[in-house]
């Protein structure tokens, strides 16, 4: 298609735009649209022409929480997009304001989970972001505390994690217990595969609770963390099912 | 407008884009795949790539909708070709192909695009107006269309570039 014709652009732009060319066909075109501009504008025009076809599609309306893993996904692509610059020597860039505006950003986004009835494992699978811990080499061995809020007030949870020693303490702040429920701690991290993995049950939130941590300092400094409401004994499926409350996180430095 | 307010990684405008959008999209995406984790699977990668691309959308290139529908229905033929075998190495001879193209009726001029596309489909003749329609809406690949139609791979090549070079005619491309 080095030296296509006009017809033969035609015939192929139309025919990518259908859909009908395999795979191999596909690709082959679209890296050649790049190559070549009159076969990338009849694609253009094609594409306006029978997208006017698209008015006879029934709309359909997917899952409801959609949306919400979609931000989470864009959290986690701009939570592995800020990680290596602060690993660098720009550190010191990530300022206690940037924590704290991105943490915001967070928690509007997992208010909306908060009381959603989540009922689906697609749901749980969702729950994901809660807080993201900054790194840089002065605050490497620093503690970093976090707090679970359950509405605008009063933190539910305040958790502790001196990554050096891997203790983690979870406080209960306002959180209060349900019959027949517990509350479980949850880490998300690229470096131990896709899913949260569970931290442990946190009991009915009557005390405080202390664990050490098996992650290595360098997972824990760039793991996420969420706290979700399980049936007793813990999830039935090894993933987050119950509603989440979400937290904002504190150098110990403030 | 929302798509340029979510190049700026404005996430309101990014959500109101998404509610204002997502059933069609979803529509668009679940009559290709026709199952409904797959589809919302899909869905959010289209979502993704709206977010990540909106600040390449041109308005004077297409509209909004367009764009979006554009993004998701080459997401969702990705997919279904991904695990089909390719066609048969069997080569078109684009010039056997007969210029049958008809000159547009002034008519068409003044009706709206999709009425003027329906009045160009509909001179291909039955079935090869919905045929393309099918490959369209459907995502049906060629061998699909050849069962679908019940004509031999060869005869639905040939019916889907004469019907391409006739559209183009009374198109005006």
């Amino acid at each position: 298609m080095k030296n296509a014709t006009d017809k033969e652009r035609q015939i192929l732009a139309a025919e990518f735009v259908l859909g009908t060319l395999d795979k191999n066909e596909r690709h082959a075109v679209k890296v050649q649209r790049k190559q070549d501009a009159k076969l990338n504008k009849a694609i253009i025009d094609w594409q306006n022409h029978f997208s006017e076809l698209n008015q006879y599609v029934d709309e359909r309306t997917p899952r409801p929480d959609l949306l919400d893993c979609i931000l989470t996904k864009i959290d986690q692509q701009n939570a592995n997009e800020k990680s290596p610059l602060s690993k660098s020597q720009t550190v010191n860039a990530m300022s206690q304001d940037q924590v704290i505006i991105d943490l915001q950003a967070m928690r509007a986004k997992l208010k909306r989970w908060q009381f959603a009835a989540l009922s689906s494992s697609a749901v749980a699978a969702c729950l994901l972001v809660f807080v993201v811990l900054p790194s840089s080499p002065e605050q490497t061995n620093a503690p970093f505390i976090a707090t679970f809020q359950s509405d605008d007030s009063q933190p539910a949870f305040i958790m502790s994690l001196d990554i050096a020693t891997r203790q983690l303490t979870v406080r209960p702040i306002t959180a209060q217990g349900q019959v027949g429920k517990t509350y479980q701690l949850w880490i998300k991290s690229d470096d131990i595969g896709p899913s949260p993995r569970s931290l442990g049950l946190l009991g009915d939130a009557t005390g405080q609770v202390q664990k050490q941590i098996d992650y290595a300092s360098g997972t824990l400094r760039h793991a996420t963390f969420g706290i979700s409401l399980e049936p007793a004994g813990g999830s039935p499926t090894g993933l987050p099912t119950g509603p989440a409350i979400h937290g904002k996180l504190y150098p110990t430095s403030l | 407008m929302l798509l340029n307010k979510t190049a700026q990684q404005d996430r309101e405008a990014f959500a109101m884009l998404y509610h204002s959008t997502h059933r069609k999209l979803f529509g668009i995406v679940h009559r290709i795949l026709k199952h409904d984790a797959k589809s919302e699977e899909i869905l959010q990668e289209i979502y993704l790539k709206i977010w990540e691309k909106s600040s390449s959308y041109q308005a004077d290139v297409s509209s909004p909708i367009t764009w979006m529908a554009t993004i998701a229905r080459n997401r969702t033929i990705d997919e279904v070709r991904k695990n089909q075998l390719p066609d048969s190495d069997e080569e078109i001879d684009f010039d056997s192909i007969i210029d049958d193209s008809m000159a547009p009726e002034d008519a068409f001029a003044k009706s709206k695009e999709l009425s003027k596309l329906e009045s160009c489909l509909a001179e291909l003749g039955a079935p090869r107006g919905e045929m393309i329609k099918a490959a369209y809406l459907d995502g049906y690949s060629r061998q699909e269309l050849s069962e679908r139609f019940n004509q031999p791979l060869g005869t639905i090549k040939t019916w889907l570039h004469r019907g391409i070079k006739q559209l183009q005619g009374c198109m005006k491309l």
